[in-house]
């Protein structure tokens, strides 16, 4: 009884989180709804084992894991080109009969750039940042997740978010031509 | 325009800057920023810039997840579903508490049971009084004469009013106002 409602508590709490970080980190919606299941069968056989104080932290280094697993199993044939936001183009629909097409539109293709451009950092710049700016990690539970120290990962969530700045100017350049 | 500035704004002000523009600086490094954003344009330039992708960064939608699929992840594991609790709202709140701040929870129902511990040992409800026949008895007689003394200066006070308020102030006038009417009847 305990046990069920532990697990609910927990799913309920971090199924999206997971899910958005596998999505970012694997950039296809499918792998990412394989990679949260999996996490959650992985929550459900250790509930009584890990410290409940840490289970935030410790599913979402569940969750970073398998997918670098994932990541490095599909290396070679990983060059898919299906982007985050597998729904875009549906959504730019719906807002365009909406009553400001314009602005929804504009906003839309602003989404669509962040996201590709946090998409498409490198993955020891965007692992910290999306934990941190997108997931509201604090850095003390980032070093845990990424196993990796605190310096490093402020320095890391600074370099992307310098790099995304780089990007996006880039994006904008595009659309401009 | 921010690779101009770059070379221009040395990195530890940049590094401020950014962030600043995510929300992430602490008072001094804000103070220092405003005032560098104040003397100089292009800083203030590159802040703003800064701060409008950190707030379209903050603004991205979270996705959520299929419900469907969680149906599967409950099948998996030999779940039936989700437990659906009577009263939800109030499920949820306790097992926050719980779950997540097992601290607090653990703190509070420490604090209750101090306070039912401390109440039940020195709690001390105030004795009953118990008094004496004689003194009821007494008691009895000493409220009987102050009613007396009431009832009597009430008595007097009547007494005084009819025979001399009502008297002189009102049915002497009375009368002499009714003579007074009845003589100018008579007399027109």
């Amino acid at each position: 009884m305990l046990q069920s409602s532990k697990f609910d508590y927990l799913i309920e709490q971090n199924k999206n989180k997971i899910f958005n970080y596998s999505l970012y980190m694997l950039h296809n919606q499918m792998d990412a709804e394989d990679i949260t299941q999996e996490v959650m069968i992985r929550i459900w056989q250790n509930i009584n084992k890990f410290n409940f104080l840490a289970a935030r932290a410790w599913i979402m280094r569940t969750t970073h894991n398998l997918c670098i697993d994932y990541l490095r199993r599909n290396k070679n044939q990983y060059q898919r080109e299906i982007s985050i936001d597998d729904n875009l183009s549906e959504r730019i629909e719906d807002k365009r009969n909406a009553v400001l097409p314009d602005e929804a539109l504009i906003q839309s293709l602003l989404d669509k750039n962040i996201k590709s451009a946090v998409e498409n950092l490198q993955e020891r710049f965007k692992c910290p940042f999306v934990l941190y700016e997108l997931q509201g990690f604090k850095y003390k539970e980032i070093s845990k997740i990424l196993d990796v120290s605190l310096s490093s990962a402020k320095v890391n969530i600074l370099r992307a978010r310098k790099q995304l700045q780089k990007d996006l100017k880039i994006y904008a350049r595009e659309e401009l031509k | 325009m921010q690779e101009k500035s770059s070379n221009k704004i040395d990195e530890k002000l940049l590094d401020k800057i950014i962030a600043v523009a995510y929300s992430d600086a602490g008072l001094y490094d804000r103070m220092v920023v405003w005032i560098n954003a104040m003397r100089d344009p292009e800083i203030k330039e590159l802040l703003d810039e800064y701060k409008l992708t950190a707030s379209s960064v903050h603004s991205l939608e979270e996705k959520k997840y299929p419900e469907a699929n969680l149906k599967s992840v409950y099948h998996k594991i030999g779940q039936r579903g989700k437990s659906n609790p009577a009263v939800p709202f109030i499920h949820s709140f306790i097992h926050s508490f719980n779950f997540s701040k097992p601290l607090v929870s653990s703190a509070a129902v420490g604090l209750i049971i101090v306070a039912i511990v401390s109440v039940l040992l020195f709690y001390n409800p105030p004795p009953e009084q118990k008094y004496s026949k004689a003194e009821i008895e007494f008691a009895q007689k000493q409220l009987g004469e102050s009613l007396a003394i009431v009832n009597k200066v009430f008595h007097q006070t009547r007494k005084k009013i009819d025979a001399e308020v009502i008297t002189k102030y009102v049915s002497k006038p009375l009368n002499k106002g009714l003579n007074l009417i009845n003589d100018y009847l008579i007399g027109g």
